[in-house]
């Protein structure tokens, strides 16, 4: 597994390929076939890239919180479904599981967790994406998780690459 | 148990009134303040232990007042969470530019309001 490329490293474009930008909150998703730009800005918050490299689609959530606890409560703000839910759409689009490959952001405990005895939500954060996608197979080719700064993320939907930096 | 104090500084009553409502079952004590110059000064005289932070105000937005609030030495630990309208995109970035902890985005979602609030302040209950 690899950490992701820094921002800086995003490539330069030309004007005729300038990409078209979207920018996704918590409790968001996005899937997509052509390429765009996706940008978000992530605390403890954890963001799954999902690319399947055959089809040329991917997609990505951001999630709040680890785990619903209401059953049947289907809110993308918590992993559990977030994560689901982007793998169910991938598919419905037309990915194929056996070849989507993951991307992990986020999941910092900005306040460190020194003292506590519990993990932070930014741990459980990344810890429930690590239980989903080690359930459907799905491999993490690259992260950037935990530590104690949020993070910019730029996800290329066209090619599948993550970019991010600590803010 | 002790009670944590937190400021909320937003010059919409509404909105204040909305996360007072959110926050009303928590242990928590509430200030409020409906302007950054405001919100400056009652976070060095109350000394909170997280502070809610809107973004546009009159007389002092909230990047300054999140400056200010960073800059002064006893109250440069205190997370600020930004309130920032969803759509705004720039300002969540910019928020994190000027020293702000963590962000939610309006028009405000209790379960992620709370989430955020509960994070901070350490009070067992993530879920």
């Amino acid at each position: 597994m690899t950490a992701l490329n820094p921002i800086e490293k995003v490539p330069a474009m030309d004007a005729s390929e300038k990409l078209r930008t979207v920018y996704i909150y918590p409790g968001q998703l996005f899937t997509a076939s052509q390429p765009v730009m996706v940008s978000t800005i992530l605390g403890s918050c954890v963001a799954v890239c999902l690319w399947d490299a055959d089809a040329s689609l991917a997609g990505i959530n951001h999630y709040l919180l680890p785990s619903d606890p209401v059953r049947g409560h289907a809110d993308l703000r918590y992993g559990n479904i977030a994560i689901e839910r982007l793998i169910d759409e991938m598919v419905s689009a037309g990915a194929k599981k056996a070849r989507l490959v993951a991307k992990l952001v986020g999941g910092a405990s900005i306040l460190g967790s020194a003292g506590t005895t519990r993990l932070s939500i930014g741990d459980q954060n990344v810890a429930v994406a690590r239980v989903a996608l080690e359930k459907h197979a799905i491999p993490i080719n690259a992260e950037q998780t935990g530590g104690q700064r949020g993070r910019k993320l730029l996800f290329h939907t066209g090619n599948g690459c993550a970019y991010s930096k600590e803010i | 148990m002790s009670r944590k104090k937190i400021l909320l500084v937003d010059d919409s009553s509404t909105i204040l009134m909305m996360e007072k409502f959110i926050l009303r079952n928590g242990p928590y004590e509430l200030v409020t303040a409906m302007n950054g110059e405001e919100g400056v000064r009652k976070a060095a005289e109350h000394l909170p232990d997280l502070i809610l932070l809107d973004v546009i105000m009159p007389k002092m937005g909230g990047f300054e007042a999140c400056r200010l609030i960073r800059n002064a030495e006893e109250t440069k630990s205190i997370p600020i969470i930004m309130v920032t309208t969803r759509g705004e995109a720039a300002n969540v970035e910019a928020g994190w530019a000027n020293g702000c902890t963590d962000y939610v985005t309006k028009p405000i979602n209790s379960i992620e309001l709370l989430a955020k609030v509960r994070n901070f302040l350490d009070d067992g209950a993530c879920q």
